[in-house]
């Protein structure tokens, strides 16, 4: 198999050879910006960097899957949203304290949303990278959540608070911010996307696994009827309390945090969903060495887990060998089952 | 075809070198023939960039006493042989915050503390041992020695004498000066030493209700 | 030793049987709760259950009625929101029910904070706050200065994204005993050691006293990168700020 043949087998929860490496989100470091020449901050506003800089994850690092779109940032950027783009080690921000809407009659997509060139920047990299490795990895897009869209919209706790003040009011926010999701999504799927990381952060951190379940699980529902490729949600922190609403959602894949074991995570979606993830990134692939990274990859795949990945974008300064062995490990853990998953 | 090859196990990082061009400078740990070496290695194709980690290299020999691994402008070893590993990952970030315009020179064995109000010296006693004396006196200033001390012990791995308190060394048994020079303005506020100590006092003492953790 | 019976407010009673679970703290609380008047209960039951109007409209009314301000910060809105953290450690609240509580908090705070400034007393210390470089969370660090200042600190908040410099420069302007920095990510967790680096490569380190917190912290994290203390949320976060103030005062003599 290919990596992307896979790679979208994995997503329809199909037998493959072996488990699919993916990442739903950054694998960027310095050291490849380096090797590439594509430093941040402007390997997220210029296209031919941008494809440059995530295509080492495949050919450098051995991954199924190559994802562009580094941040979280490119939509909030097109629609407004004053923008940090900080420096090559640090991730470009939102400046959520100072938020661009208020009300729901302020949430609006601008004529040029899809031609800002920060929204437009990762369609020409999507097609970029179609051309040169279409047939043999997964290109993964992003489009951002309206959760999401909503803290750096409204900035969080102005966010939170209406949430808990009118929902009504926060519903009707959410329901008009999904258009951004839904346009940018359609644009990436036809530059060239297999699929689609959608980050929407109702985390576990922050709110309550019920939150999901009256905010946004039939938003994703929706969304799921209106983006024809896989989706994968991203969701981090503690999510186990709303991952069986996630599993009702219809999404492809959930890619999940180490704060969620893989055996119960896999438990508690029953097969209904596919898991990507999980391995640690503060504690294991950034702070600790390649023997750790492993004994989590064969966590993941003791549990069965769809595909193994980082459980986050990994930290800027995570180093490739640490990367490197996770398809590694992924390998010798199947050469030693010898059986295909 | 990939262009990333093993070159050992990264132990330090410097993401942006202020230096030049904010090229990422890293530190890999290898194993050659004669013990462990360490290797400063960048990515970066910028020319000037493999002039950069040489200069490094040479920081790392003048500043913490290592030495160039033969024929080898970026690779360097301690010359008793042993990892040091943990030191060596000061010296790396040392060396790359080094300016490049300023002469390289070793730091002194002796240090002002603002703590004690006067001028703290290690005594290099042979053997790669060491002690810590001081301009100051009293119970509170021989404390403070005490706490730099296990600073030192700390950052540099190293092992306090089993008679004694006052000495230290490494395990090793060789002297390493520069290094020991190069650690002590950190060792003046490695705050978790001082915390430890604390406890260890503490310990089997009764304590008044009050005093006690809440 | 108190009861819980000793407590005059309804809602305060049910709040402490239904959500403090753990036996220490339920009695710590109910001692405290027990000394307090039925007035200052009924602020404190307001502001646990978020709601900021009734909190502003009682704490306006306390004060035109001659209650002493710090009676009314410490009994009526501090003794509250330590329940309230009790409730977001425990996860029977999340984030948008402590913003609703911190904006009661703030509420009644803006009323209790000029009394306070003009009656001249001296503040606890001074104290630089500050999310780090790259993490623009904010949510934690801004209930440890609505706690600080509750509890006498004169507080500089610097706000997110803060660089070392930024943090050396508002030390030596306020000449700050304490300062505090807050990471929610683990990925900008190393810039508090990048700052404390700083601060030691300018030979200031000793001027001040570093603490540290946010979701990712832990007390090893702490000592490993030299900082003076490590707190786990805006209770800690006082009490640690008190603790350091006196030890600096000590280093200083």
């Amino acid at each position: 198999m290919t990596g992307r043949e896979r790679v979208l087998a994995a997503f329809r929860r199909e037998p493959v050879d072996r488990t699919p490496v993916c990442n739903p989100t950054s694998v960027a470091t310095v050291e490849l910006m380096d090797l590439v020449d594509a430093p941040f901050p402007e390997a997220n506003r210029d296209p031919e960097m941008m494809a440059r800089l995530a295509a080492t994850g495949y050919t450098e690092l051995g991954f199924d899957t190559i994802m562009p779109v580094f941040t979280i940032i490119q939509e909030s950027s097109a629609l407004g949203c004053k923008m940090q783009w900080e420096q090559k080690d640090n991730w470009p921000t939102v400046r959520m304290r100072e938020p661009i809407w208020v009300e729901p009659e302020d949430v609006k997509l601008p004529p040029d949303f899809l031609t800002h060139k920060d929204t437009r920047c990762v369609t020409d990299a999507i097609k970029i990278l179609k051309k040169q490795y279409g047939d043999e990895v997964a290109i993964i897009g992003k489009t951002m959540g309206p959760w999401t869209l909503g803290y750096h919209c409204f900035g969080v706790e102005p966010f939170l608070l209406m949430s808990l003040d009118n929902p009504g009011k926060t519903k009707l926010c959410l329901d008009r911010m999904k258009e951004a999701t839904i346009e940018y999504g359609m644009a990436q799927i036809e530059a060239g996307a297999d699929a689609l990381t959608l980050p929407d952060h109702a985390t576990g951190d922050l709110v309550s696994g019920e939150y999901y379940k009256e905010f946004l699980l039939d938003l994703h529902i929706e969304l799921v009827e209106k983006l024809p490729v896989p989706l994968i949600l991203h969701i981090c922190g503690r999510t186990l309390d709303r991952m069986d609403y996630i599993a009702q959602s219809g999404m492809a894949a959930f890619h999940y945090d180490s704060k969620n074991p893989p055996s119960e995570a896999m438990e508690v979606v029953d097969n209904r969903i596919a898991l990507v993830g999980n391995i640690n990134n503060p504690e294991t692939l950034f702070s600790k060495g390649p023997e750790e990274v492993r004994q989590e990859v064969y966590q993941n795949l003791d549990a069965k887990v769809n595909l193994v990945g980082p459980e986050c974008a990994i930290p800027l300064q995570t180093s490739i060998e640490n990367l490197k062995e996770i398809p590694k490990a992924v390998k010798d853990w199947h050469r030693d089952h010898s059986t295909p998953n | 075809m990939s262009l990333t090859t093993d070159i050992g196990r990264r132990i330090e990082l410097v993401s942006m070198d202020a230096h030049f061009h904010e090229i990422s400078i890293a530190l890999y740990r290898q194993e050659g023939t004669n013990g462990p070496e360490y290797l400063i290695h960048t990515y970066s194709q910028l020319d000037g960039a493999g002039k950069r980690v040489e200069f490094v290299a040479r920081a790392m020999v003048a500043l913490g006493g290592m030495e160039a691994v033969a024929g080898d402008t970026r690779r360097v070893r301690f010359p008793c042989g042993n990892p040091h590993q943990f030191a060596c990952r000061r010296i790396f970030l040392e060396a790359c915050k080094w300016d490049p315009a300023v002469g390289l020179e070793s730091r002194p064995l002796t240090i002002f503390d603002k703590k004690s109000d006067g001028d703290l010296s290690v005594v290099s006693l042979g053997d790669g041992a060491y002690r810590i004396t001081g301009d100051a006196e009293g119970d509170k200033a021989a404390k403070r020695r005490s706490a730099i001390g296990a600073g030192l012990v700390k950052l540099g791995e190293m092992e306090w004498a089993e008679e004694t308190e006052e000495r230290f060394s490494f395990p090793c048994r060789q002297a390493h000066d520069k290094l020991v020079g190069l650690l002590l303005i950190r060792a003046l506020n490695v705050r978790g030493v001082e915390r430890e100590q604390q406890m260890a006092a503490a310990r089997g003492q009764l304590l008044a209700p009050s005093a006690q953790k809440q | 030793m108190a009861s819980i019976n000793d407590i005059t407010n309804e809602f305060v009673r049910n709040e402490i049987q239904e959500y403090l679970e753990q036996p220490d703290e339920r009695e710590s609380v109910i001692e405290t709760f027990a000394k307090i008047s039925p007035r200052m209960q009924e602020i404190g039951a307001a502001l646990i259950d978020g709601q900021h109007k009734v909190v502003d409209e009682l704490t306006l009314k306390a004060i035109a009625d001659d209650i002493q301000a710090l009676e009314v910060m410490d009994d009526g809105l501090i003794a509250a929101m330590r329940i309230v953290g009790i409730k977001f450690r425990e996860n029977f609240i999340y984030v948008p029910e402590v913003l609703g509580c911190a904006r009661a908090m703030k509420t009644g705070m803006a009323h209790i904070e000029p009394i306070l400034s003009a009656s001249g007393i001296k503040p606890a210390g001074r104290v630089v706050m500050g999310t780090v470089k790259g993490d623009l969370h904010d949510i934690g660090k801004n209930l440890c200065i609505m706690m600080l200042r509750g509890s006498g600190f004169e507080v500089f908040d610097l706000g997110v994204d803060t660089s070392p410099d930024e943090f050396l420069a508002s030390v030596e302007e306020h000449e700050a005993t304490v300062m505090g920095m807050s990471a929610l990510l683990t990925t900008t967790m190393p810039n508090m050691a990048v700052t404390i680096e700083t601060f030691i490569d300018e030979g200031v380190r000793d001027d001040v006293k570093i603490m540290v917190g946010g979701a990712p912290v832990s007390q090893e994290f702490a000592d490993d990168m030299g900082a003076d203390g490590y707190g786990k949320d805006a209770m800690e976060c006082v009490a640690l700020a008190k603790k350091l103030v006196k030890e600096q005062a000590e280093v200083e003599s």
